[in-house]
């Protein structure tokens, strides 16, 4: 009631609370209204609290069954989702089997093509088989080499996880085991020596690999000195082919070991197809049969923006260099540490014991092997 | 430190609490509209928190708003701390000392704050045991419920198994330092926990126990000893370390490593599985995210799973393919499966959330959206196994199609088979619970007019004393002689 009201106060009101511009005055009615209605309020809260927990013990009664359900569901969700990637981009079914095969027909990478939107993506095949074990692939870097290696690894794994893969036809050979050894760039910021990681990586391959197993090498050896990583990456394939067995795709900028192509039967050479036109390069991203003996090094360079100067300066040393291969051994200009690339082209074959060279038809003799030389 | 006898009651009710608890656990406990944090947890949980240190009376304290609590306990968790939530059980009332108690321990590898789980990942807790030359592993994920455990051989294959499953959060016998060594390397968040608990003895009744089942061979544990022990300490640790309701964990799977084409951690990262392997490259620049067109939360989760632990049978890769095919081929049902799919939403965590006690009425609603959308379901299904389903549109030519040496329907018509579509519990939840409930459980507005009879008598009687309300106040109006906005009710 404002100070003005106060006299009209009927009599029955009782005084409550004073305030700045009057006072507060309740009624007994009013009072008994107020605790019911607020009686009636609790009761209804706890009432409902009572009644949620009812309706849900009543519905945890089906735990079991809605966990199935939910789970068959969510099975059912990615074999959906499956089959609406493979309509969307034209995936296959993969035959998979149990033989010792990994043949991909115009196979693309699942991620990248997805995520080019000019460029189209260069479909490539694989072929690894009872007498395609190793693929080698030369050819410098930018040129799709670690892409292509990586594709076909992920191709395999998705066929085994019951999804359909980018490729015209493909036949999977079931796999125990998928290892990889590529660039080390995230353990670097770990503080961990590079070279370090790349050989562990390479000995856990090494160590554990099997006949059933897929292995996935891009570049071996860049952490150390040319002729060390060299070496170590021939003695590795070697290896591979002789004690292992593994299906294995190895991309490496090291165009020496093509070499290798004479010695292991089971070895082929790939490279990535280029366009030379005027001293420029075009990679065409296309997958082909065959060694390399360029490097196309120099070009990269200058496809990178190096100053024309460098590149000019580049070409002379190069030029010095291959010409001093052809010279004989003792006149060598250049520091080149000559004697050991010889060596290695002579070298004979590994001291293993090659396991498949009785199977094999193709299987060269370590005789056989050197006289390619 | 102060002794019992000189703290207040109140000081000494929480000292009678934290001697209860979890050594490593931070006690927050309830001050009316804070949580308070007291003596050495005060100084770590300031430090962790950024929040100011202050003193009650001699003792260290510092506390965090009620309302802003998800936050704070989150970044607790993400430290790797254990957090321990205490309540006040009743009203409070001037002059008493009311009643707390721990409601529930969280931890990184147990917790269910929805900002920090990522929906379409597991959350898991993971137990690690060594006897006889093996490894037993178990994880749980108590948002959806799942439990497997395997034995690995050796440590490469145990590193491995683990970085695959990447927990939150792992226990381990505290006495094994040779445990803790090999996993102090590669992983955070490592609990050690009583060696007993492990044991195979102990690990056996735990599991029997819970499971309420004579012998454990029906989950493939006979003989799995180590096994047997890890996923023993995990139920062990959830019930007892942590206090927490695990009745949604009604199974255990036993796998082998060696079943699934294995993938360790250096080719699951270089290939780019689950995540690119730059950190500002685009989510989907991986093959998760290339592939990943899942309808649901839980189908995405399922997806990881595949990926990284791709199958080695033929027979059952064949299954899997089939059932792609029919998707594939048949275009109107691939379409409506996925849009009912959509509204079930993630059904896994939903369930999870409403068994553990933390759920609330929205997760009913949820639940009965996502159940009504089951003989939709069942029906599209039926329709995609149905023999003349091959006759359907298809955007792929038959050529590209391998004959299968199975029967391309067999997997779906197994997975329709474990659908049930539990109309009563529809039903019921439609009956009782309003569309749109509040969050809040304990303020009304939940439960729908008509569902129960005393219920309805509650609401009448408050809506009559408004009403009543009303009409004292109109005849007022119209004398004049008293402002009629001195009238409320309170």
């Amino acid at each position: 009631m404002t100070k003005s009201n106060l006299d009209k106060v009927p009599a029955h009101y009782v005084r409550k609370q004073t305030i700045a511009n009057g006072e507060r005055f309740i009624t007994p009615e009013l009072k008994e209204m107020e605790s019911k209605i607020l009686g009636a309020e609790e009761r209804s809260t706890k009432l409902e609290y009572d009644l949620f927990l009812r309706v849900r013990e009543e519905a945890l009664g089906s735990l079991r069954q809605i966990q199935d359900t939910a789970a068959a569901l969510a099975q059912l969700d990615v074999l959906a989702a499956f089959a609406e990637t493979a309509r969307l981009f034209g995936y296959s079914r993969p035959r998979v089997s149990e033989d010792s095969v990994l043949v991909i027909r115009d196979g693309r990478h699942p991620v990248l093509e997805q995520n080019l939107v000019e460029e189209r993506f260069v479909p490539n095949d694989v072929q690894l088989d009872a007498n395609v074990q190793i693929a080698l692939i030369t050819g410098p870097n930018m040129a799709g080499k670690s892409t292509f290696i990586r594709q076909a690894a992920l191709l395999a794994l998705m066929a085994h996880s019951g999804s359909f893969i980018p490729a015209a036809q493909s036949h999977v050979g079931l796999l125990d085991r998928i290892f990889t050894r590529i660039g080390a760039s995230d353990d670097l910021a770990r503080g961990q020596s590079t070279f370090m990681v790349e050989m562990s990586e390479t000995a856990n391959i090494l160590n554990n690999a099997t006949t059933r197993s897929l292995v996935i090498l891009d570049e071996i050896g860049r952490g150390t000195s040319t002729f060390d990583g060299l070496s170590l990456a021939w003695s590795i394939v070697e290896h591979l082919h002789n004690q292992v067995g593994a299906k294995t795709l190895f991309a490496t900028h090291y165009h020496e070991l093509t070499e290798l192509a004479g010695r292991l039967p089971r070895l082929r050479n790939f490279n990535v197809a280029v366009r030379e036109w005027n001293d420029q390069i075009v990679f065409l991203r296309k997958i082909v049969e065959g060694g390399t003996d360029k490097s196309y090094g120099i070009q990269v360079a200058r496809l990178a923006g190096v100053p024309k100067a460098v590149i000019e300066r580049a070409k002379q040393i190069l030029g010095n260099l291959e010409e001093s291969e052809l010279t004989p051994e003792g006149t060598v200009r250049q520091p080149q540490p000559k004697p050991e690339r010889e060596k290695l082209k002579k070298l004979g074959a590994s001291p293993q014991l090659d396991l498949f060279a009785s199977r094999s038809p193709h299987g060269a003799s370590p005789g056989e092997a050197t006289s390619l030389q | 430190m102060a002794s019992d006898s000189q703290l207040t009651p109140m000081m000494a009710q929480y000292r009678r609490i934290k001697s209860e608890l979890p050594k490593d656990a931070l006690l927050l406990f309830r001050l009316g509209d804070f949580y308070e944090l007291f003596f050495e947890d005060a100084q770590a949980g300031a430090q962790l928190l950024n929040v100011a240190l202050t003193k009650r009376g001699v003792i260290p304290m510092c506390g965090i708003p009620f309302h802003a609590a998800p936050a704070y306990i989150g970044k607790l968790l993400k430290a790797g701390r254990k957090v321990a939530i205490c309540e006040q059980l009743e009203e409070a009332r001037p002059g008493q000392l009311v009643k707390r108690d721990v409601t529930q321990i969280l931890s990184p590898g147990t917790h269910f704050d929805e900002r920090m789980l990522a929906a379409e990942r597991n959350n898991f807790l993971a137990a690690v045991y060594a006897l006889d030359r093996r490894f037993g592993v178990a994880v749980a994920d108590l948002t959806t419920g799942r439990f497997q455990t395997t034995e690995v051989e050796n440590e490469v294959v145990l590193l491995g198994e683990l970085e695959r499953l990447h927990p939150s959060e792992i226990i381990y016998p505290v006495e094994s330092a040779a445990l803790h060594e090999l996993l102090r390397g590669s992983f955070s968040n490592l609990s050690p926990y009583d060696d007993w608990v492990f044991a195979p003895e102990t690990a056996q009744f735990t599991l029997r126990e819970h499971f309420k089942v004579a012998t454990l061979d029906g989950f493939g544990l006979k003989k799995r000893t180590a096994a047997t022990g890890a996923a023993g300490a995990v139920i062990h640790y959830l019930t007892q370390n942590l206090r927490r309701n695990v009745e949604h964990i009604t199974s255990l799977s036993f796998y082998q490593p060696t079943d699934f084409l294995v993938l360790d951690a250096t080719t699951l990262r270089h290939l780019e599985i689950l995540e690119p392997l730059h950190r500002d490259a685009p989510r989907n620049a991986c093959l998760y995210g290339a592939l990943n067109r899942t309808a649901t939360p839980m189908g995405a989760r399922r997806l990881r799973d595949w990926l990284s632990q791709p199958l080695r049978d033929p027979l059952h890769i064949e299954r899997r393919q089939g059932a792609v095919e029919l998707f594939a081929r048949n275009a109107t049902c691939l379409e409506n499966f996925r849009k009912q799919l959509t509204e079930v939403r993630d059904l896994e965590r939903t369930m999870g959330r409403l068994s553990i006690g933390s759920g609330n009425a929205r997760d009913l609603v949820a639940l009965r959206i996502g159940l009504e959308q089951i003989p939709a379901i069942q029906s599209t299904l039926a329709q995609l196994a149905a023999p003349v389903s091959d006759s359907g549109p298809s955007s792929l030519s038959d050529a590209v199609f391998e004959p299968a040496a199975t029967d391309n329907r067999a997997l779906v018509e197994e997975l329709a088979a474990q659908i049930t579509a539990l109309p009563d519990v529809v039903s019921l939840i439609a009956r009782a619970i309003v569309d749109a409930p509040p969050l809040a459980l304990k303020e009304g507005g939940i439960i729908r007019d008509g569902f129960d009879a005393a219920l309805d008598e509650a609401r009448a009687a408050m809506r009559d004393g408004k009403d009543w309300l009303a009409r004292l106040q109109s005849p007022r109006l119209r004398s004049g002689s008293i402002l009629s906005s001195d009238i409320t009710s309170r």
